[in-house]
Parts: C-alpha cells; structure tokens; sequence
C-alpha cells in the first residue's frame, strides 16, 4: 500500500493556471475520487501524478520520496485513459501483456498473469481479438487488465467511463468495486459523475477550477457540503437553491425569496435567523405528503405544477413558488395535471442553509 | 422510362464518356509499343496487328532501360530519406509545443508554395557551385528537400489522429521513445504512411524540370530520357511507347495497390472512407 502526496501544485496551461496550489495527501490503500466539472483540472492532476505532465511548481510524494522529477516509467503507477487507449496494432493479450515484457518478465510467468487478470476481468474470451474489433466496455476492460496487471504502487483512472453507455458503466462500476477490495491499493479515480464519486469513493475531493473546494468521506461531502458549489454539484438532480431572508414577521419565522413566503418552524437554529441565506433544499428530500411521525419541524412549500418528467420509477416535478422552480424527486410514478396547485413538505432538519454572501454552508 | 432511370443511363454514358477520354491514350501508347513501325503509321490505323517485341530489345540494347534504373535508384533513396524524415518531423509538429510552431510549420509548407521555374537558375547555380549536378547525390537531395515539406504535412495529419493518451499510456507502461514510434505508433499510421511513401514516389518518378536541369546522360533519370528519345529518321515512336509503358507500369500498379488509402492522404489525412 502506498501513500500519494501532492503539495502545492500549480500548472499553467497557456497562461490559464488550470491547477491552483492543490494540495491533497491520498489515503494509502483507500480509493480516492477526483470530482470535478469538466475543466476542472482533475485529469491535469492525475496526469501530474502520473509524471506525464510536469507542474509549474509544487510536488508529488509517492511512498515519501519525492518523484516530482522521475520519468512516468519510474514511478511505478498506472493509468487508464478516458479514450480508448489501447495499442490497436496489438492483440488484446498483447496489450496486457505489454507492460510486462517492458520489464523483461519471463514469458511463462506473463502467460501466467495474462490469464489471469484476463478471468478477473471476464476477458479471457478476447484475448486473440484485435482491438479494433472490441466494443468500448471491452477496451476499457482490456486497459484496466494492462493497468493492474504489473501491480503497480498507485492506480490513476482518468474518466473511464465517461464514453461509455449508461449500462456498461454501472456493470463496470460494480466491477471496480469489487476490484478495489482484491486489489486493497491505493486507487486516484477522477470522474465528472458525482453519482459515480459517491458509489465508488471511500475519499472524495472536490476540485473546482482548478482549486480544491472540499475533500471528506462521501457522507461529509453530501451531509456538509463546503459551498453552494459542492451543494449543486453533489446530487441528482441537484439541489433547489433559494435566495431569500429569514426573518420574524407577525410572531412567525419565515423565509422570505423573491414572491415566496414559507414559514419555518421555531426550532430553527439561531445561526440562520435575521439575515440573508441560501436555503437548499434536496430534490429527494420534498415529500407530498408531510412526514406521519414528525410533524413538528415540518416546512410546508406550495405552488404550481410547471413541468413533470417522469424516469420510469422516480417522477421528478418541477413546481413553480413565485419566481423560483424547484425540483422535487418522487420514488413513484406520479403524473398531476399541469399548473394544478401542489403541496411539498420537508423535514427542517433536511433543509441546509448557506450564507448569501459567501455562498458557505452555516453550521447549525 | 422513368426519370430516375433516365439520370441513371445519362450518369453511367458520361462516365464511360469520361474513361475513355483518360484511358484512350494510355491504351494507345500501350499497343503502340508492341507495333511494327509499319503499323505504327498504318492509315486508317490498325486495330488488330501481330504484336512484337523488338521495341523492347531496341530499348533495352540501346541502353535506355538504364534511365528507368536512374529513375528508380533516385526514387528509391530519396523517397526513403524522405519518409523517415518526415514522419519523425511530423511526430514532433503534433506532439510537441515549441516556440514558433505554426510558423515552421508554415515555412516547411511555403517551400512548396512558388513554382519551381522561379527557383530553377539560382538552384542551377548552386549545385553546381556544389559540385552537385550531374550526381544522384544532386538529384536525392533536391526531391528530398520537396518531398520532406509535403510528407510532414500529410504525416502530421495522420500522426494528429492518433490520441495522445496513447503516447502516454506507452509512456507509463515504460516503452522507450524509439520502441513506442516502432512498435506503437508506426504500426497504426502505416496505411497514411504508405500512401504518402506513394505519393512521395509518383512525384518523383514524374518529376521533369530538376531532373532534367540536374542530371547527366549517366544518371539521366526515366522523365528526361523519354524527351529526349530521337530516331534516325524523326521520332521512334515504337521506342518512346515501349519506354512510356516500362515507365508508367509501377506507378499504375502501386497506385492500384493502395487506392483506398490515397485519397485519405491528399486531403491531408481529413477524409475518411
């Protein structure tokens, strides 16, 4: 098990600084995400790390030396791609077996491995196969038997699954997993799909123009988000953000947004009364119907049905309060009529607030 | 009939049309070849002749063949020199960041730019100042030089194709740089590569003006020598035919080899099949 360190790094792409003094110690052992939007500077990182881009300034520890100026080849890591990079001139069981006759291995020893990182992966069918022949599920598979079959310290996945279609990326998703409790390594996986950050990390840090803006386990990262930014970010579909006061008016709590008015309940906590905030609230988290065994603490949201779009067994409703839509994320098939008027309920406890200025979570 | 099959018909008579207007003339040369002198000038012409070879022994006694032989030699080397040059340059172009690069590559590309009848005195001058002219030396260079600015070109078109995740997947993997551009990346540009070595040979196989400003009658390559072809009594023609068909043999059979690939490269590797 290795542990992987970067302190301070920047690069510079073109005179846009892609990465902005990041610095992130990686759990040894442990499988790290990298999530960010597109151009967020995840795969810059990565590739940093995996010494085929050199930073501006800052470095990168593996195991406590400092390999910051050690050739890619050197530094014992490997990496699969986004695109499909496999050599296409070579068999699938040449593509595996590549890294190791790089190294000079004996060539029953690869046949060996070759098979066997060939049946971990479901391959072994494909190894006489030409790439070019191969869907985009299978190249994949045959560029993460390239990566692990060296055993190298650390493991860089650069969006792996990004091209792939919806099925073959949660079928391979499953199989990372289970690949990750094998192979007890460290693991840096970088994905846009903070769906895939959350069902595959055991770590997650969260970069954003070319900053890090929050890192935590899972739970940290969906229950505390750092910023609005992480709030939206994090969660499918995102989180209903609402500007607005809280404030008493006529002896009632309130929340008070562009032409809406919710009352809050009295258990609200002091750190979020008399000012301006960002209240999010989870699409998951509005129910139609308030909550049977806690009523207290109950908020009520109302207005009209604007648009429904319906996912086979979830429905998510787009309600239009005042001047706001929010989204609510129903477990069923729910279909009302449009613009009819509809009630949502959600437990004050669900409910997160972030200052108006900063954008930063309030810690209740 | 329908107005479709109409068009079908007018489409189909317009590109018989076509090839016989392209094609007539090679047949032409090809039969002539294998005609008697007498049948040769034969009014009204002569479709149906005893074929013979005597312009064939008459090419190759009379030593003409040998320009064929300087054609190839000096195709042969310079188109060599040439490939390796510019796929490596081309390598560069698509895979690294310099200073300038845009205006090398635009630089590489304007020696092409100007005819070459502008460049024919001072080049004339200059190799003989050399000691260059006349030599296969002379000549290697000079098609080395023109083809090494439209290979890079191509070669950089085909080399940009390839993801460069792959170059840095071998570059983990811990393939050298020689190995990776033998073993990797060779073997997915060779179609590109083949047409550009194709093309790099009919432009030079064809080419009139430098070989005939920078060779002597020993290293008189296949171009001139045809030009230059005089019987006793006005042109041979059987001879010129005989010589035409050697010439344009290899050319019409490699082109016929790699046909597919060729147009991909004359659009500088943008046009797929």
């Amino acid at each position: 098990m290795s542990e992987v360190i970067v302190k301070g790094l920047i690069k510079y792409f073109k005179g846009k600084r892609v990465l902005d003094e990041v610095s992130i110690k990686f759990p040894k052992g442990s499988l790290t995400v990298i999530l960010g939007p597109p151009g967020s500077g995840k795969t810059t990182l990565l590739r940093i790390i995996a010494g085929v881009e050199r930073p501006d300034a800052g470095e990168v520890y593996i195991d406590g030396s400092n390999v910051t100026e050690v050739p890619p080849s050197k530094r014992d890591v490997s990496m699969v791609f986004q695109t499909l990079a496999v050599y296409p001139s070579m068999t699938v069981y040449d593509n595996i077996a590549s890294p190791l006759r790089l190294r000079g291995c004996r060539e029953e020893e690869i046949d060996k491995r070759v098979r066997e990182v060939a049946k971990l992966l479901h391959i072994s069918h494909l190894l006489n196969r030409e790439p070019i022949n191969l869907s985009g599920g299978e190249i994949q598979r045959v560029a993460i038997a390239r990566a692990i079959i060296r055993k190298p310290k650390v493991y860089l996945f650069d969006e792996p699954f990004v091209n792939l279609d919806a099925k073959i990326r949660s079928e391979l998703r499953d199989e990372l997993r289970e690949l990750k409790e094998k192979l007890r390594q460290t693991i840096i996986f970088a994905t846009p799909d903070p769906l895939e950050a959350l069902s595959l990390g055991d770590y997650l840090v969260v970069i954003n123009k070319g900053r890090i803006v929050q890192e935590g386990t899972p739970q940290q990262i969906y229950y505390r988000p750092f910023n609005t930014f992480v709030a939206e970010y994090v969660g499918n579909p995102s989180m209903n953000l609402l500007k607005g006061e809280i404030r008493e008016e006529g002896g009632k709590l309130a929340f008070i947004g562009e032409g809406i008015k919710i009352l809050m309940p009295n258990s609200l906590p002091k750190a979020v009364r008399d000012r301006s905030v960002i209240m999010g609230i989870r699409p998951e988290d509005l129910t139609l119907f308030p909550p049977k065994s806690a009523l207290e603490g109950v908020v009520k949201l109302y207005g009209k049905v604007y648009t429904i779009e319906v996912l086979g067994a979830d429905t998510i409703l787009h309600v239009k309060m005042g001047n706001l839509l929010i989204r609510a994320l129903l477990p069923y098939m729910y279909r009302p009529k449009i613009s009819s008027e509809v009630n949502l309920y959600v437990h004050s406890s669900k409910i997160y607030f972030f200052d108006a200025k900063t954008l930063k979570f309030i810690e209740g | 009939m329908h107005l479709r099959e109409l068009i079908r018909v007018i489409r189909y008579a317009m590109i018989i049309i076509t090839l016989i207007i392209y094609l007539f003339p090679i047949y032409w040369i090809f039969v002539t070849a294998f005609k008697r002198r007498i049948d040769i000038f034969a009014l009204p012409p002569r479709w149906i002749f005893t074929p013979t070879l005597d312009n064939l022994y008459e090419v190759i006694n009379s030593g003409m063949i040998y320009s064929i032989l300087n054609s190839a030699i000096i195709t042969g080397i310079s188109v060599i020199i040439s490939i390796i040059l510019s796929t490596l340059a081309a390598y560069g172009f698509s895979r690294y960041d310099f200073k300038g690069k845009d205006l090398w590559l635009f630089y590489i590309i304007s020696t092409r730019m100007m005819p070459p009848i502008v460049v024919v005195i001072p080049i004339y001058i200059m190799f003989s100042i050399l000691h260059l002219k006349g030599t296969y030396i002379g000549l290697i260079t000079m098609y080395t030089v023109m083809n090494i600015a439209f290979g890079t070109w191509i070669m950089k078109g085909f080399v940009d194709e390839v993801p460069k995740d792959i170059d840095e997947a071998a570059e983990i993997d811990g393939y050298p740089k020689w190995k990776f551009l033998l073993k990797v990346l060779l073997p997915i540009i060779r179609p590109g590569l083949t047409a550009t070595i194709i093309l790099m040979i009919i432009f030079v196989w064809n080419e009139f003006l430098f070989a005939l400003l920078l060779s002597s009658t020993n290293t008189r390559p296949a171009s001139v020598a045809l030009a230059s072809i005089r019987g006793e009594r006005g042109f041979n023609w059987g001879r010129v035919a005989m010589l035409e068909t050697i010439y344009i043999l290899p050319v019409i059979i490699l082109v016929f080899l790699v046909q597919k690939h060729l147009l991909r490269a004359m659009t500088f590797g943008t046009v797929r099949e």
